[in-house]
């Protein structure tokens, strides 16, 4: 099953991807690894050793943030877009 | 053509290059690369002249950029050091990157925060964590300085692989015999002015630590608390502070051909972090620490409110020596002789983390 996936502009520019990446997974863990497949390093940029998100990064499955689903476990079912969010941030220079 | 002279500056906003030939009289200045990660260091390994950048960012972590033809195109490592999720130390960033020696030429190690050692005998592609270190007996009393518990220094005996040296604030030197395997504080005669025992087995705040490779038993050290020099690789310090302005500095550098001379930049004190008086100078001492003097022609002398971090001083490796300094106002000083006249580099950069030095080589073989 394809996924498309919008990772953000700062890891796009440096692991020369698409703006949209295709991925076959079921579960967000398994889109996470996939990624890491396809594009090395990249896993380790979205997430924690433990396997769950850096606290900064948001990833969302249609319009919810996976930390209010099922986490990492949250199922992926055809058409979901899934975007890879940066928390915004300022005010420090 | 002579090989290009590079200064690597690492950035809070990215990293950038200093290129000149080897008369360094006039620069030019490549960058940013790594846009938004703050680049706490960068290394020339001198046995392939590939470049390393360790970069940093609040969002997505740590990581090590190699590049293979002189910084002009760089290329993300797909493996960086980190603890394993059953670790009980927190990995907050990468602080030093560090070629290993020329007998193991496959080998460059990282010190990280929370204090730790890894190593890679691949080029970076696959890292390791010397947990000999990590997990060494006297952790219970590292407390972490003002930049946090950090590995910063890693500095290598050029007669053995076996032998090598690193610092980390605030628990102090660590020298290994056996590559790695075991870990022996080096810090009598250090002073902890901070701690109730003024002279502890670990817990000194070392800030930087060089040896020069024709003198190897001899090591120096600006440390929270002072310049220290030991001649017996690190078994005994002596304290060498005496002339400076000031005990508290951050970053200390070797001449390129005289193991005796040594540079700093002393600041006024721990609570006050800039050079005295509002005027810039680099230290230099040319008989191992006995005799101190100021060096400052070409060095802004009026409101001059600089601070120079841990990292912020490097010595090329010509004659004359060529001395670089990076303030966290974001200059470049450089100087193509010895110390003696300063020019700046650049002067509108972002805070300066870290000043390496380099020469552009086609790597896998000799100088271009």
């Amino acid at each position: 099953m394809s996924i498309k996936v919008r990772l953000p502009a700062q890891l796009r520019a440096m692991y020369k991807t698409d703006t949209v990446v295709m991925v076959e997974a079921t579960t967000v863990a398994e889109l996470l690894a996939q990624l890491d497949r396809t594009t090395p390093g990249l896993f380790d940029r979205l997430c924690q050793a433990n396997g769950t998100p850096r606290r900064h990064i948001n990833i969302f499955v249609g319009d919810e943030e996976i930390r209010h689903l099922s986490g990492v476990e949250t199922p992926l079912l055809p058409d979901m877009d899934v975007w890879i969010i940066p928390s915004i941030a300022g005010g420090t220079g | 053509m002579n090989p290009s002279q590079l200064v690597l500056v690492g950035t809070r906003k990215g990293a950038f290059i200093l290129r000149s030939d080897t008369s360094r009289q006039s620069w030019e200045i490549q960058g940013p690369f790594f846009d938004g990660w703050s680049v706490y260091h960068m290394a020339c390994d001198p046995r392939d002249g590939a470049l390393y950048a360790a970069a940093n960012s609040d969002i997505y972590g740590s990581m090590i950029h190699k590049s293979l033809d002189g910084g002009r195109t760089w290329e993300a490592l797909p493996a960086a050091p980190k603890y394993d999720a059953v670790s009980h130390i927190p990995f907050k960033r990468i602080w030093h990157i560090e070629p290993g020696h020329p007998q193991t030429p496959d080998t460059v190690m990282a010190g990280v925060e929370d204090a730790g050692l890894f190593r890679s005998a691949q080029h970076g592609v696959v890292w390791h964590e010397v947990e000999s270190l990590s997990t060494h007996e006297t952790r219970g009393k590292w407390m972490p300085g003002g930049g946090g518990l950090c590995l910063h220094t890693i500095v290598l005996d050029p007669r053995t692989p076996e032998r090598f040296y690193v610092a980390i604030s605030a628990a102090g030197t660590f020298r290994t015999e056996d590559g790695g395997a075991s870990w022996q504080p080096a810090n009598q005669g250090v002073r902890a002015d901070f701690l109730p025992d003024k002279y502890p087995a670990v817990g000194q705040c070392v800030h930087k630590m060089v040896l020069h490779p024709k003198n190897p038993d001899v090591l120096y050290q600006q440390n929270h608390c002072g310049v220290f020099r030991s001649r017996d690789r690190g078994e005994h310090w002596d304290d060498i502070s005496e002339g400076l302005p000031s005990r508290f500095g951050f970053p200390m550098a070797v001449h390129s051909q005289d193991s005796t001379t040594i540079y700093t930049v002393p600041l006024v004190a721990d609570t006050n972090r800039y050079v005295p008086g509002g005027a810039m100078a680099v230290w230099r001492s040319s008989d191992g620490g006995n005799r101190w003097e100021r060096l400052s022609k070409g060095l802004p002398q009026q409101n001059a409110y600089l601070t120079i971090l841990r990292e912020g001083m490097a010595t090329d490796r010509l004659n004359p020596c060529g001395v670089y300094v990076g303030t966290l106002n974001g200059q470049v000083f450089g100087s193509n002789d010895d110390g003696e006249s300063w020019q700046m580099l650049a002067g509108f950069l972002p805070p300066i983390n870290s000043i390496s030095c380099g020469s552009e080589m086609v790597v896998g073989g000799s100088p271009a």
